[in-house]
């Protein structure tokens, strides 16, 4: 009896290792079919570089650029959206929007150096209500530290208020990227993650004079993608300028000139360096948009070289006439 | 416990059936496995090189293959770059490697029976037909015979090589074979030997990998039937001693009694074909040449008297051509007239 | 026929075919040169070879599918392949032989008990494992270093076939050189003696390969085992067991490597030990005997020695200059991914120029193959690309000569770059001496070529020299204190205020003599001075063009620290090593 039993169980054993035995035959026969490399490594090395995705939608003949005039921020911008064909033609409901607007310096809205927060907080809304965005997150890589712009800017209470994330800029979101026929952006980090994860970037800039650009508007904007000692480019800060709208293609920028600073920019910080020009400009187009926000400063398109560049690379129009604005006004 | 010291006592054991049979099985395994590496190994035909560093098609299986009855090989095949040519044919380097040269495969093939008797061969890879063919022509030995052989005494005739890709001399072979250049050079004018190298010859040529002829253009071989057999060259640079030459052919006609030269060169067009006609002349009259005028009724040909001898250059379309030291003016022309016409004809077609 | 008897025969065999590979793995065409012979055969076969290297890239090289062989039939049989195919193996097999033969049976029984030092190769294998799996760019193959077949092809490559060979020269028509590579024979050769200690010391407790195949053997159909449960225990099986495993007991499977010696020395007349399906009536355990202490220690220690290794910052901004490699080689990080460092591209290379690289170029690249343009027939030769034709393993991919060269599909993309070659102008004769040579210029391959040169006339020392009497095309001096004939090499030019330059025919202790196809512009009056020149020209590297293949630096006359040297920046397989923007 005991003998019988312990064939058994020594059957079972057999039977139980067989199986193991099978089964690790089989594993080891799918790992080397699913890993099979008949080609070898290419010459080329694996690259972590990154390519920022292209947010633009389809332009509209007539619809690319719009100019409101109005003392009411959030009504300016409102219409100015809608006169392009309302938010919802720019955000579809339960995408994911990123909103980049100026948090550069730790700098009171006041002071005008900064986005102003109660215009992120409506374009937000917008977002939210009207469009039915899934998730929207505001995102900046500052120049100042980042989590004393985001307070002192207020933009950060703003943004938290309206139901967005704030996305502080670390250093693990950033990826190396290069811009094909770009002088300087080669090899170089940008603030990639968030924009990894969107669906639509709108940029949301003041508009300032600027010491060394001479204008800083939607264009300039975009610097606050860039990583690294960025600083380097300011040495031919026309061409760089230029590139940053040939590597990110935004949705939408909106300029607000409601209060532009026009002397001592971009970080002024005097009330007088502020004057009411009452204007706020929605454009798919953002060197169209600064080709027009330059007027506000008393520029004309010509004093900005950066805006022929981008022209001839591309990227943009400097005629924003060309694109027939719509004009309005809103009281 | 029996300890013994050193050796361990082994006992007789049967070995079981099941072990003999396994182990054998397993012996005829290894066996089957050392079979399996070797044999490719032997297998010619089936066998690609893992290290393939020179030419995509090496040469050198083919030619230790072909060995004449009573033969063997002297030495191993030796192979010559374009940067070591010099070290095996020396001032003759330049001008293989500047037409185009790629390898030289070259060895000995000695008798068996007599120590004195030894062929040398050398292969040239020319890249391409129209450089082996050049190389050929231009060398060509002035007491070049046919290459008709007598392979037995009491066989037929028959002819090796087309005429124009091959002839021999008293103790050597020469041909050309797609993209390459043959020279057999045997040790003594021997009967014997030079069957051997006939041999050679013919299997050589019939398993080279390379198997196109260069074609001549039609209009030498029609322009008169007093082509000279065997007499086409073909420069791939300075013909005639003019740089402007390349791609350029020569044939020799017997008119009346005396040799006259047609020179016949293909451009990428019209244009390029008048200034080289054009610069040819003006090259003739730097080195002394006298133009003269005489009725040619050809458009824009132009007639020059070099010390004695007669040029005349003219084009046709894209193509550029003439006659070379002509004897006497009426010779030229009436050959410069025959070959324009057939040029023209051939455009026209 | 015994089991033992085909045993030996196969060990016999598969060395044989390995010194076999390892012979004719020599550059040529002939039936004991290269062909097509599988020289890479055992290195395929090797499953932590293939293992390492899926760890590393994630995919299994083709030519690695061989070791799924082997893994199925470890896994069917136990681990055959140590002492029946292992070449090391057989080695220490037969040393261990060696070193026991004239001990008693009871000696030898004690020398192959289990002892617990045996689980350290498990904790080698985890270690190594370990680094190889690091995420992402952080990975390193560093299996190769204790790996038994990349270890004995890279000991007999590298070392056993060049001094065999060295005095004979039928392999290599010249002496080959290895550099650094006394630390891989000290490794050989303690490793081979240590069989005197302990037989088979290294498979018993360094080998990783074992290891591996001890864990696939855990499930394995047939195993050895005694057939009843009692028998007179003499131990006799444990004589001459090769793994240590301890057959009168509990059996342990994961060291058992079938060498069937139990089998064959068991003195009871019906034979207890089996080759069976069931498992030891006298007790087995399968798992290797690991303790989980061990276990986590190695685990971290891999885990550490990666980043730890990598603050030397060896394959970023600190990389070293000298480190060229061969080509075809992939990219720095990807190519540490892959090396096995078995030598083969070394063994291969038929200018002897690939060496094995030092402790100096980093931990991670000991041994693996680098250029050394001094050592061997000439630097990279153009038109070869054996070493990218044998790697095992895709570390340097195979390449074709039009890629290589830039010629034909690879016309857009430019030839293939080592590096770039710098002239040291401190150094070179025609810089800093005043020699005439241009032997760097004359040797580069490439066309057009990387050097070109620039005519300079320097002055030689004390070349300034007082004419007193011009004679026809001889100016008499009024120094006299020169060596006759020295400046008749063709070289030396006379200047004569400046404007006029002669070549100089001959020259006596006082008078120079000029070629006579200058005519003097205007007689040199006695008492004007006129310049001894010596004509240069100065190498100067042409950065576009320059490959980095090494044939200037080998022949460069200054023949210790060469006046012309290659070094990595440039090379064409790294992105962030480029030279020209």
């Amino acid at each position: 009896m005991n003998e019988k039993n312990e064939q058994q169980l020594n059957r079972r054993r057999f039977l139980a290792r067989a199986v193991k035995a099978g089964l690790s035959i089989a594993a080891a026969g799918v790992i080397a079919k699913t890993l099979y490399d008949r080609q070898g490594p290419s010459a080329q090395p694996p690259s972590d570089l990154v390519t920022i995705p292209d947010f633009s939608i389809p332009a509209v003949q007539g619809r690319t650029i719009s100019i409101v005039k109005g003392p009411d921020r959030v009504k300016t911008v409102d219409k100015a959206i809608d006169l392009l064909g309302g938010i919802e033609r720019f955000v579809k409901p339960n995408e994911t929007v990123v909103i980049k607007p100026n948090v550069a310096f730790t700098s009171v809205p006041a002071l005008g150096a900064t986005a102003n927060p109660g215009l992120v907080a409506e374009v937000i809304r917008l977002c939210y209500s009207r469009a039915k965005a899934k998730r929207v997150y505001i995102t900046d890589n500052p120049i100042n530290n980042p989590a004393s712009c985001f307070t002192i800017s207020q933009i950060g209470k703003a943004a938290t208020q309206a139901g967005a994330e704030v996305i502080l800029p670390k250093l693990n979101l950033f990826r190396p990227t290069t811009l094909e026929k770009s002088k300087y952006i080669r090899n170089w980090p940008v603030l990639y993650e968030p924009l990894a994860k969107a669906d639509k970037l709108i940029g949301i800039a003041p508009v300032k004079s600027h010491s060394r650009a001479a204008a800083s508007m939607s264009m300039k904007n975009f610097y606050g993608l860039l990583g690294g000692r960025r600083n380097l480019f300011h040495q031919d800060i026309n061409t760089i300028i230029a590139e940053l709208v040939m590597l990110v293609k935004p949705t939408l920028v909106i300029l607000d000139g409601t209060e532009t600073m026009v002397t001592n920019g971009p970080t002024g910080g005097s009330f007088s360096d502020l004057k009411r020009t009452d204007t706020v400009i929605a454009s798919c187009d953002p060197v169209a948009a600064d080709s027009f926000g330059c007027s506000l400063l008393g520029l004309k398109p010509a004093d900005l070289p950066y805006l022929a560049k981008a022209q001839s690379a591309g990227a943009g129009t400097a005629d924003y006439q060309s694109l027939k604005p719509i004009i309005a006004n809103v009281t | 416990m029996a300890q013994t010291r050193g050796k361990t006592t082994r006992h007789h054991r049967k070995v079981s059936c099941g072990e003999s049979v396994i182990s054998i099985f397993l012996l005829a395994v290894l066996f089957i496995i050392g079979l399996s590496i070797v044999i490719p190994q032997f297998n010619l035909k089936t066998s690609s090189t893992i290290v393939t560093p020179d030419a995509p098609k090496s040469l050198d299986s083919l030619l230790d293959s072909i060995v004449p009855d009573g033969f063997e090989p002297l030495s191993e095949i030796a192979v010559y770059s374009a940067e070591n040519l010099y070290e095996k044919i020396d001032g003759k380097a330049p001008f293989y490697v500047d037409s185009g040269f790629e390898m030289l495969y070259t060895s000995w093939l000695k008798s068996k029976n007599n120590e004195q008797l030894m062929f040398e061969f050398y292969v040239y890879d020319m890249a391409e037909p129209a450089n082996a063919f050049s190389v050929f022509s231009i060398q060509k030995r002035p007491d070049a015979l046919p290459p008709t052989i007598l392979l037995r005494k009491s066989e037929a005739v028959g002819a090796l090589f087309e005429t124009n890709f091959g002839y021999r001399t008293e103790n050597a072979i020469f041909f050309v074979k797609g993209k390459y250049y043959i020279e057999l050079i045997g040790s003594a004018e021997s009967e014997p030997l030079f069957n051997a190298m006939t041999e050679f010859a013919k299997q050589l040529s019939a398993e080279l990998p390379d198997q196109r002829q260069f074609s001549f253009p039609q209009q030498l071989i029609t322009a008169g039937d007093n082509l000279i057999p065997g007499s086409i060259k073909f420069y791939t640079g300075n013909a005639l001693g003019f740089d402007g030459f390349d791609n350029t052919f020569t044939a020799v006609y017997n008119i009346d009694g005396s040799n006259v030269t047609i020179f016949l060169s293909e451009r990428p067009d019209e244009k390029n074909a008048e200034q080289l006609a054009e610069g040819y002349c003006k090259f003739l009259i730097n080195t002394g040449a006298e133009e003269k005028s005489a009725d040619i009724s050809i458009d824009k040909a132009r007639l020059l008297d070099f010390y004695g001898t007669i040029e005349l250059v003219f084009n046709n379309g894209p193509v550029v051509a003439g006659i070379h030291e002509a004897d006497d003016i009426e010779t030229a022309v009436r050959l410069a007239r025959l070959l324009n016409v057939i040029l023209k004809t051939d455009t026209e077609k | 026929m015994k089991i033992v008897t085909v045993r030996r025969i196969s060990q016999i065999f598969f060395f044989t075919l390995f010194v076999w590979f390892c012979i004719v793995t020599t550059y040529g065409g002939k039936f004991w040169q290269l062909r097509n012979w599988p020289v890479n055969l055992f290195l395929s076969l090797d499953p932590l070879v293939a293992l390492g290297t899926i760890l590393t890239t994630h995919t299994l090289y083709w030519t690695l599918l061989w070791a799924l062989l082997t893994v199925i039939l470890t896994i069917i049989f136990g681990r055959f392949f140590c002492s029946w195919l292992c070449p090391f193996g057989s080695i220490h097999h037969f040393f261990g032989y060696l070193g026991s033969r004239k001990k008693t049976a009871a000696q030898k029984i004690k020398l192959n008990r289990y002892r617990k030092a045996q689980s350290i190769k498990y904790f080698i294998l985890i270690f190594l494992l370990i680094t190889a799996a690091f995420p992402s760019l952080a990975a390193t193959l560093q299996t190769g270093l204790l790996d038994p077949i990349p270890l004995v092809t890279r000991s007999f490559n590298l070392i056993l076939m060049p001094i065999a060979d060295g005095s004979v020269n039928i392999l290599s028509v010249s002496q080959r050189f290895y550099d650094t590579t006394f630390v891989i024979f000290a490794i050989f050769l303690a490793a081979v003696l240590l069989n005197f200690v302990i037989p088979r010391f290294y498979c018993r407790f360094i080998c990783p390969l074992g290891a591996l195949f001890a864990v696939l053997s855990r499930f394995s159909i047939w195993r050895i085992g005694k057939k009843t449960k009692t028998c007179s225990n003499c131990k006799f099986c444990e004589q001459h067991c090769e793994g240590a495993c301890e057959p009168s007991a509990d059996i342990k499977i994961s060291e058992c490597v079938l060498c069937f010696n139990c089998r064959q020395d068991c003195k009871t007349k019906d034979n207890v030990i089996r080759y069976q399906v069931r498992p030891s009536l006298a007790g087995e355990v399968t798992n290797p005997d690991i303790s989980r202490r061990g276990f986590v220690l190695s685990l971290a220690s891999g885990l550490l020695a990666v980043p730890a290794v990598r603050l030397a910052g060896k394959i970023k901004a600190n990389w070293p200059h000298k480190l060229i490699r061969p080509p075809g080689s992939l990219a720095e990080p990807e190519f540490l991914k892959r090396c096995i460092k078995c030598g083969q591209c070394m063994r291969i290379c038929p200018t002897n120029v690939l060496q094995p690289a030092g402790l100096d170029k980093g931990l991670e690249a000991l041994w693996t193959p680098i250029l050394n343009n001094r050592i061997g027939t000439s630097g990279c030769q153009l038109n070869c690309i054996a070493c990218s034709q044998i790697c095992p393993t895709a570390a340097i991919r195979k390449i074709t000569i039009d890629e290589k060269l830039g010629t034909g599909d690879f016309v857009d993309k430019g030839p293939l770059k080592l590096g770039t070659a710098f002239v040291d102008r401190n150094r070179c004769l025609s810089w800093a001496f005043d020699k005439p040579c241009i032997v760097c210029e004359e040797n580069c391959p490439v066309s057009p070529k990387a050097i070109f040169t620039r005519e300079y006339f320097s002055t030689v020392r004390d070349g300034l020299l007082t004419v007193k009497k011009v004679v026809g095309n001889t100016i008499e001096t009024v120094e006299n204190n020169l060596t006759l004939d020295k400046f008749a090499t063709g070289d030396y030019y006379c200047s004569l205020d400046g404007s006029q330059k002669g070549k100089i025919v001959t020259n006596t202790n006082n008078a120079i003599t000029i070629s006579k196809e200058v005519k003097f512009a205007k007689i040199p009056a006695e008492g004007s001075k006129i310049h001894i020149q010596v004509r240069l020209q100065r190498p100067y590297v042409d950065i576009e063009r320059c490959i980095g293949c090494g044939i200037c630096e080998h022949e460069c006359p200054v023949s210790g620290k060469k006046a012309i040297r290659v070094s990595a920046e440039g090379e064409s397989r790294s992105t962030d090593r480029k030279l020209l923007l």
